[in-house]
């Protein structure tokens, strides 16, 4: 069952070379309509030539679709707008230290990163002393690179974003990555505690502050348990790592006032989705249908009927 | 403490922060980071999450901000924060206090008279410091136009002629080519470290590197080619008794306890402004297990909370009593400054040599205090890095033979390790006092020392 069965394509426009190119989404996979053979053009570009700016976002996107770090800066809701153009993206590498804004050269990562890192460092004129304690200045400067790619990617628009967030959330949902997963729980669960809080108080009118989400592991969608009364009221909700690929990014969260858990069957224009009415109601199978004019680049759905 | 929960709770809180700042003022940003560097450093201080990831949760915040800033500003932000990240890492193999070798604190008790010059000076020495890597007198600057300042005429003839003259631009009103001189002849520039306007400044000569003045040299001649005075390094009174209180606290309330301590010794911000990121401290150790259901610090922080009408959300402690130095403090005159005019009398100085025992890894040393109108300065030196929490330096209360409570607000300059400072004293310290009790105030332990004080002026 792909997640992004339920996101239409989307389009953005990259600099290349002396004018731009439309890159494409299009089912989980960012494709360059403008450089059919971008494999030969990898090709010519490791001998030297120069690397198109569209090969050169596939690239970073690839190095991106696992990263946690993504979830960190994108968008947790489709008012929650990230504006950044390409102009800023060019103004930050003419901002940051030499060396540092030469991305792609070092994984974002990866040790190898590392030790690109105190190649740029040692250009940079730190002496040998300061090489030999540098490891921490050189897991400064991958995460740097890091943040510098993120920014080349939050440019490609909303839409994208969305779409990029879905990718990693998918990835870490994948039952291969569940002792990995263990390891990373904090951020995963801010992950979705930041996203499901928005949609939480789209749904019940909840102050985000008073949800609480955990990792839920194993079968089932999780749980939803909402306690005490205005001021007081709390919900607990347990979701797993998948339910911002499969829900979330495909604008599925809320539904006509009903809250999505989970997709049975993923598509698009039409889906089928549980829902839940209510904290305390059993989830419902129901189908939605989508509209072109949702916000953020993501459909806009509405029940097909009512559960 | 739990690690798992600690980062998870900084990370919903950053989530929270994040929320409640979309679409708000983006000056609003610091204030909006405010607690949750707050509750990294407290973590990463308690042990209850590796500083490395709390790091990295502010970073993340402060980028999530960044690009949901307006314009031209966001650029700019986000540009100072990756240079800011990518430079800032701390700085290996400072100095410890022993690494600083034997320390010593020698009053002076002299007045330099320069008259030289455009203007009349008079330059107050109250005490000398003197380490393996650190020499300096402290002093205050007096700087009025010329015949303003009477002369006593006692003072010797100026030191001789330097073989390479080198001033150095100082402070306004503060003289630039002033040397020391050893009795074998070495002669030493003097650069000053300090604070103040064109007519006093306070802070620290300290001598070049031209020599290390060895232990054996106990007098300096101190002055320019036209004025010098003589001192005597070895003089001076019995060393004050110095009694050391351990303090048996939880990580977590300890370091509550030296945060709130350094609220007041900031001299910075306003207690109002800090107040909010250190009640977020309570329900955030107390989430993560590191506080007590008991604790008195939370406590002391809520009844702060209730004071100022700072909002505490999750803190449910009593509040409780507040330490006399405190109440002194918030019942005082506080913040207010009211400047030095011409006519007030002249400055007065008192010398107060203590070296207090190291704790925490520092160790504390005064030389002198100096009150100008409403303005107290105390002078001295941390030797040894200063942990992440506390403000400058460990927290340094004066209590005078009246029973009123000041405290030490420090401006420092220093690297590797020491620090000089000039710390103004809130409220100001009369030349009619006589003693004083010094407290200083560390995470894990209270020193106390009584010092007499006698005053002198030109």
């Amino acid at each position: 069952m792909n997640w992004f069965a339920s996101l239409p394509p989307a389009d953005a426009v990259v600099p290349c070379g002396s004018g731009t190119h439309t890159v494409r989404w299009e089912a989980g996979q960012l494709t360059l309509p403008a450089h059919p053979d971008a494999e030969a053009e990898l090709v010519l570009g490791a001998l030297g030539g120069d690397k198109p700016g569209c090969v050169t976002v596939a690239e970073t996107w690839a190095r991106h679709t696992a990263d946690v770090a993504v979830l960190g800066v994108a968008p947790r809701c489709a008012a929650d707008e990230v504006s950044v153009s390409w102009d800023d993206v060019a103004q930050l590498r003419d901002g940051v230290p030499p060396g540092l804004a030469q991305t792609g050269q070092m994984t974002a990562t990866s040790t190898a990163g590392t030790r690109v890192a105190r190649r740029v460092l040692g250009s940079a004129g730190l002496s040998a002393r300061g090489l030999a304690t540098a490891s921490g200045m050189a897991e400064n400067l991958r995460r740097q690179v890091q943040r510098i790619e993120l920014f080349e990617l939050l440019a490609l628009g909303t839409a994208l974003q969305f779409r990029l967030s879905g990718t990693v959330c998918a990835a870490w949902a994948e039952p291969a990555k569940s002792e990995e997963r263990a390891g990373r729980r904090p951020e995963l669960a801010a992950a979705l505690t930041g996203r499901f809080a928005p949609a939480a108080q789209e749904w019940l009118g909840i102050d985000p502050d008073a949800v609480t989400v955990t990792l839920h592991e194993g079968p089932g969608w999780g749980t939803m348990r909402l306690t005490g009364a205005d001021q007081a009221r709390r919900l607990h909700a347990s979701l797993p790592v998948g339910w911002l690929a499969s829900v979330w990014a495909c604008g599925l969260a809320v539904v006509d006032g009903h809250l999505v858990v989970a997709v049975e069957q993923p598509g698009y224009p039409e889906a089928r989705v549980l829902a839940l009415p209510s904290p305390d109601a059993a989830p419902v199978p129901t189908t939605v249908q989508a509209k072109p004019d949702g916000l953020a680049g993501l459909p806009r759905w509405e029940l097909a009927s009512r559960p | 403490m739990d690690n798992e929960r600690a980062e998870t709770y900084l990370r919903d809180l950053a989530e929270s922060e994040l929320r409640r700042w979309r679409g708000r003022d983006p000056q609003g940003e610091p204030e909006t980071t405010a607690r949750v560097r707050a509750v990294a450093a407290a973590f990463a201080a308690t042990g209850a999450l590796d500083s490395a990831v709390a790091d990295a949760v502010v970073d993340d915040l402060v980028t999530a901000l960044d690009i949901r800033s307006p314009g031209d500003q966001r650029v700019r932000s986000m540009v100072s924060h990756i240079r800011r990240v990518h430079w800032s890492h701390r700085a290996p193999g400072a100095v410890t206090a022993a690494g600083a070798g034997p320390i010593s604190v020698t009053p002076v008790g002299e007045v330099l008279e320069l008259r030289d010059g455009d203007t009349d000076i008079d330059i107050y020495l109250v005490g000398a410091i003197r380490s393996r890597l650190l020499r300096c007198l402290g002093a205050g600057v007096l700087s009025r136009p010329k015949g303003s300042l009477p002369g006593r005429g006692q003072q010797q003839r100026g030191l001789p002629p330097a073989e390479s003259p080198s001033p150095h631009p100082g402070l306004p009103g503060v003289p630039g080519d002033l040397r020391a001189v050893d009795e074998s002849g070495q002669s030493y520039d003097l650069f000053f470290n300090g604070q103040g306007e064109s007519t006093w400044s306070v802070g620290q000569f300290v001598l070049g590197n031209q020599g290390l003045l060895p232990r054996e040299r106990i007098r300096l001649d101190v002055g320019n080619e036209h004025h010098s005075v003589r001192i005597n390094l070895t003089g001076g009174p019995a060393e004050a008794r110095v009694t050391t209180t351990l303090i048996d606290l939880s990580a977590g309330e300890r370091y509550l306890r030296i945060r709130a301590e350094a609220m007041f010794v900031s001299g910075y911000h306003d207690i109002g402004t800090d107040l909010a990121p250190l009640a977020a401290l309570v329900p955030a150790l107390r989430a993560v297990g590191g506080l007590p259901e008991d604790s008195v610090p939370a406590g002391q922080i809520a009844a702060l909370c209730r004071r100022y009408a700072v909002a505490c959300d999750g803190i449910a402690d009593p509040p409780a009593a507040l330490p006399d130095r405190w109440t002194d403090l918030l019942t005082s005159e506080y913040g207010s400054w009211l400047e030095a005019s011409g006519a007030d009398p002249p400055p007065a100085a008192a010398s107060l040599p203590v070296k207090f025992p190291e704790t925490d890894g520092v160790t504390t040393v005064l030389s002198g205090l100096l009150t100008r109108g409403r303005r107290t300065t105390v002078l001295g030196a941390f030797f040894g890095a200063v942990e992440e929490g506390y403000a400058e330096g460990p927290c340094i209360w004066l209590r005078d033979d009246g029973g009123q409570w000041h405290v030490a607000k420090p401006g420092s300059w220093g690297s590797g390790g020491i620090n000089v400072f000039a710390a103004n004293v809130v409220p100001p310290v009369a030349a009619s006092v006589t003693a004083v009790d010094v407290l200083i105030i560390s995470r894990t332990a209270e020193v106390r020392a009584s010092v007499p004080l006698t005053w002198w002026t030109s």
